[in-house]
């Protein structure tokens, strides 16, 4: 039942707003919002609980990190001219913004290494992205920590819903997926009625469609940038929501709406309808490394010392799909000469963790980037794609490699779900473990075991600016602007 | 090859204000004093309110004023206030053509802030204006978004860009950058114009004005985005218009401005409608009471009917976002009351059982002879049907404030008048006039919105 109801502003004309439980949404919209409207943390299992607190430690671990990158200080030098109030403070300065431009800036740097956690359903992407959004209006809101888990799950609900039913096939980037969940996840925190949140979820939807040149071709900062502005549009369809303002009712399935660009969709069933909530289903990064290279370095490392380096004669790797993208011997992925793309070599990565025994920052250093040792060993090894393992892929992530020394031996290892996926999970140990491999040189180990603790104690917090309170670095503050 | 993206800026880097002809100043400066007169009567409409709410929620290093508020804003919010003025009586200027069409003044919102905060003059101003119109028009000549599914923001996004950019004194691959980043993430619904049209109709140009400011303050400081934005396998001809296109050359030197080609509404409703209300009106003249009108045969061009009486909401419409895009309804309220006017929009009127059974003996067809006439004109030939069998026709094929059948200054004056009568006392609204005529002298451009501000009551 729609009703409206028309009221006098200081003009000479009239406005309307609508009021009620319902709104006269399309059914897409209507699920979504409904779904996130009765959601309450008591429903919440305290498997996804638990999640939600090793999430929130990861994801803050990745921002930290990722401080000094570029585009980490270009966000935080924009997010520093404005102030909101209620303000939310940036991430490393604690510097009071605009809850929209902090999101952008703590959402920059908790992507930006492409380290925080990841979904791999029919489409893929990093539901973690969307705490740059939760976070910040949990901070201008002073939100406790049993908001916040329900906003991060609620996140997760409608993120990893997109990537179970879209394919990512449609030619448009999947920052759409974070915008909705972003203005969900932040219209619960502001505690927005249902009616609100379905207009939060339409003006989400409509005015930010995204290409997906950003994935193609040679990559710009924007790469790490778009699932933080998917944030800042996010938060700001529900702050409008807020406000009273009122998007399309059929942003998603009508004529023109969502769906004609996208492909028609249903929802799969929320978390807590039956299945299990999908903040428990997404995988954890344990090595610095392209999420691709995550089962080989398993395998690789479960066969580090077994063979004498200089030993190895021959090194064959099968691997699902992504093993095409190593058919041309010439490319740069055989060849890394930077960082960025060394990081992205499944070869590369394997060599050094067949050298070092792990991978980790250092692996990708410029010395390393020389390191004859591994330069030889890319020379003794051929990818190959293995049908079977397309086929088991993303349900498994199996990879095989095999190596036969001059003298003969002959060693194989397998891994199938590599450290930190969903059912191979890091333990709580190695989640901290990543953590203050992170923050080290920007937090002291005061601080990290603090919000550490807070952390852990999510569920107990009255207002999450604690934990985010402890987010100073305290060393080259007076180069910001 | 050249990128489009590098077409345009390399226009937006070099146009310069003394290159600009007399007659494209003197239209800039028309525009933009219609485009403040829209925003003074958009003031009190609900969005404008509740962007103004917002954008009082923030404050900036270097502020940007809302206009008549004189809220003091980030230069992103700023825009969207201003814009969400601008557009919410959809008054402000149109473009048509036959590819996308709409009102590039809600860029001016953009321009207003931008110049603000870097203190540019008044010419900065007109010359970033007309570069605003130029890119909006050239791009909307090029492809008809709607029937792909998409809304003509996506454009305006670019407007803001370019005109943003430039005023924030980007060198030209910077300027590229910011449009990379402004197109990417920033493609918008059609659904916005269908059906129930939500306030959302008034402010997605806006919000469109304010990603792009937000695009180019990112470039400014160094960030860099996706490329070739337009032509890449993931780019805008392969996901948006589905096959490249080029832009005709960009005003300047012997080629002439678009900024020319675009006309002043007459009345505050949807641009296709225009001629119709002219024609009603005109017609009415020769009836002694609407009650006499038994059938109204509209004859239009097709896009008008497709977008004003395409779809059942138009008929039957229950907010003011749909009654001002409903060509029945409107000409319902022309033939009764003899004049469509803000008020008219109101809830009273949208549930007067008169302009309802009136609207219900309107016929509308699209026609041939105004299709062949199209874009240059938009032909409306209306006929209303007596009692006593009399059939009284009106044709219009410009409306008053069509770049071919333009308002005198005088006129563009008395259109401003109207619409700040409700924020401003009459004298406060001349001498804003005055100023505003004087545009191209103004030293800080930041004035400009200054001044609406403290000619407040």
């Amino acid at each position: 039942m729609l009703e409206s109801t028309a009221f006098r502003v200081h003009g000479n004309f009239v406005a309307h707003i609508y009021f009620g439980m319902t709104a006269p949404m399309d059914q897409s919209i209507r699920k979504l919002s409904e779904y996130a409207h009765q959601l309450r943390f008591a429903d919440i299992s305290d498997e996804a609980v638990h999640e939600c607190k090793r999430r929130l430690i990861d994801t803050l671990g990745c921002a930290i990190g990722a401080f000094d990158a570029e585009p980490s200080r270009i966000a935080r030098a924009v997010a520093a001219r404005y102030s909101g109030n209620p303000p939310a403070r940036v991430f490393g300065t604690l510097r009071a913004s605009s809850p929209d431009h902090a999101a952008f800036a703590n959402g920059v740097m908790l992507r930006y290494q492409d380290y925080n956690d990841s979904y791999f359903m029919k489409s893929s992407g990093h539901p973690s992205d969307t705490l740059a959004a939760v976070l910040a209006i949990a901070d201008a809101v002073h939100a406790d920590g049993r908001a916040v888990i329900t906003a991060i799950t609620l996140a997760y609900e409608a993120f990893c819903n997109f990537s179970d039913v879209l394919e990512r096939e449609q030619g448009w980037d999947y920052v759409l997926y974070g915008v909705v969940a972003c203005a969900l996840a932040s219209a619960k925190l502001l505690d927005l009625d249902a009616a609100q949140m379905a207009h939060a979820v339409s003006l989400a939807v409509i005015p930010n469609v995204a290409l997906e040149q950003t994935r193609a071709g040679e990559l710009s900062m924007w790469k790490g940038c778009a699932a933080a502005n998917a944030a800042r549009n996010g938060v700001f369809a529900a702050l409008l929501a807020q406000q009273g303002l009122t998007g399309p009712e059929d942003a998603i399935e009508g004529r023109w709406g969502l769906q004609r660009a996208v492909g028609r969709f249903e929802w799969a069933p929320f978390g807590g309808q039956g299945g299990p909530y999908r903040v428990t289903q997404t995988h954890l990064k344990y090595f610095p490394a392209v999420v691709h290279s995550q089962s080989p370095i398993a395998a690789a490392v479960e066969l580090h010392g077994k063979i004498a380096i200089e030993d190895i004669q021959s090194i064959a790797v099968d691997s699902y799909w992504v093993a095409k993208r190593y058919a041309d011997r010439a490319s740069p992925l055989w060849h890394p000469g930077t960082r960025e793309t060394a990081d992205h070599s499944i070869p590369y990565i394997i060599a050094a963790a067949l050298i070092d025994g792990t991978i980790s920052a250092a692996s990708f250093s410029e010395a390393r980037l020389r390191d004859r040792r591994i330069t030889d060993l890319l020379g003794k090894m051929t990818i190959r794609e293995d049908a079977a393992f397309t086929e088991l892929h993303p349900a498994a992530w199996p990879c095989r490699i095999e190596i036969r020394s001059r003298s003969g031996q002959h060693v194989i290892a397998t891994s199938n779900f590599f450290k930190g996926h969903a059912r191979n999970p890091l333990t709580d140990a190695e989640v901290e473990t990543k953590f203050c491999q992170l923050t080290t040189g920007f937090l002291d180990s005061q601080q990290a075991g603090k919000i550490l603790a807070k952390a852990w104690e999510l569920e107990r917090l009255r207002d999450i600016g604690e934990v985010i309170g402890l987010l100073s670095v305290n060393r080259a503050m007076d180069r910001e602007s | 090859m050249t990128t489009l993206v590098e077409q345009l800026s390399s226009y937006a880097a070099s146009l310069r204000y003394e290159d600009l002809p007399s007659t494209v100043i003197s239209q800039a400066k028309r525009l933009i004093i219609d485009t403040i007169g829209c925003a003074l009567g958009g003031y009190a409409g609900e969005p404008a309110k509740i962007a103004r709410d917002i954008a009082g929620s923030v404050t900036s290093t270097r502020p940007a004023t809302v206009i008549l508020s004189g809220q003091r804003s980030s230069p992103d919010l700023a825009t969207f206030a201003n814009g969400v003025m601008i557009r919410f009586l959809d008054f402000n200027d149109g473009y048509t053509s036959t590819g996308e069409s709409g009102h590039p003044s809600d860029s001016i919102a953009a321009v207003l802030s931008t110049a603000e905060i870097m203190q540019r003059s008044g010419k900065d101003v007109i010359a970033a204006t007309v570069i605003a119109y130029e890119v909006f028009c050239r791009i909307c000549d090029e492809a008809d978004l709607k029937p792909l599914g998409f809304d003509h923001v996506t454009v305006g996004g670019m407007a803001s860009t370019a005109a943003a950019a430039r005023l924030l004194g980007l060198t030209e691959p910077t300027i590229a950058e910011a449009f990379n980043l402004g197109i990417a993430p920033n493609i918008a619904l059609y659904q916005t114009r269908i059906g129930n049209v939500s306030m959302w109709k008034g402010c997605a140009y806006a919000n469109a004005s304010r990603n792009a400011v937000f695009a180019a303050m990112l470039a400014a400081r160094g960030m860099t985005g996706p490329a070739p934005i337009f032509e890449g396998v993931g780019g805008y001809f392969k996901a948006v218009t589905r096959a490249p296109f080029r832009l005709a050359a960009l005003g300047g030197r012997e080629h002439p401005f678009k900024i020319m080609e675009c006309s002043i509404k007459r009345f505050p409703l949807g641009q296709y409608s225009q001629t119709v209300v002219e024609a009603a009106l005109e017609a009415r003249t020769r009836i002694a009471s609407a009650d006499e009108i038994t059938e109204v045969r509209i004859e239009t061009v097709s896009a008008a009917v497709r977008l004003m009486a395409g779809d059942p909401e138009k008929w039957a419409p229950s907010t003011r976002e749909t009654a001002d895009h409903s060509m029945p309804y409107t000409v319902a309220v022309a033939l009764i009351h003899g004049s469509v006017a803000e008020h008219h929009f109101g809830d009273e009127y949208l549930r007067d059982p008169k302009i309802r059974a009136l609207a219900k003996r309107i016929k509308v067809e699209a026609s041939e002879e105004a299709e062949r006439r199209m874009p240059e004109a938009m032909r409306c030939n209306l006929s209303l049907v007596t009692r006593s069998g009399a059939t009284h026709t009106a044709v219009v094929d410009y409306h008053k404030g069509h770049y071919k059948n333009p308002m005198s200054d005088a006129e563009v004056e008395a259109k401003f008048r109207g619409l700040a009568k409700n924020v401003l006392e009459p004298a406060q609204a001349d001498r804003l006039l005055e100023a505003l005529w004087k545009i191209e002298h103004v030293a800080d451009a930041g004035e400009i919105v200054r001044l609406t501000a403290a000619a407040r009551p």
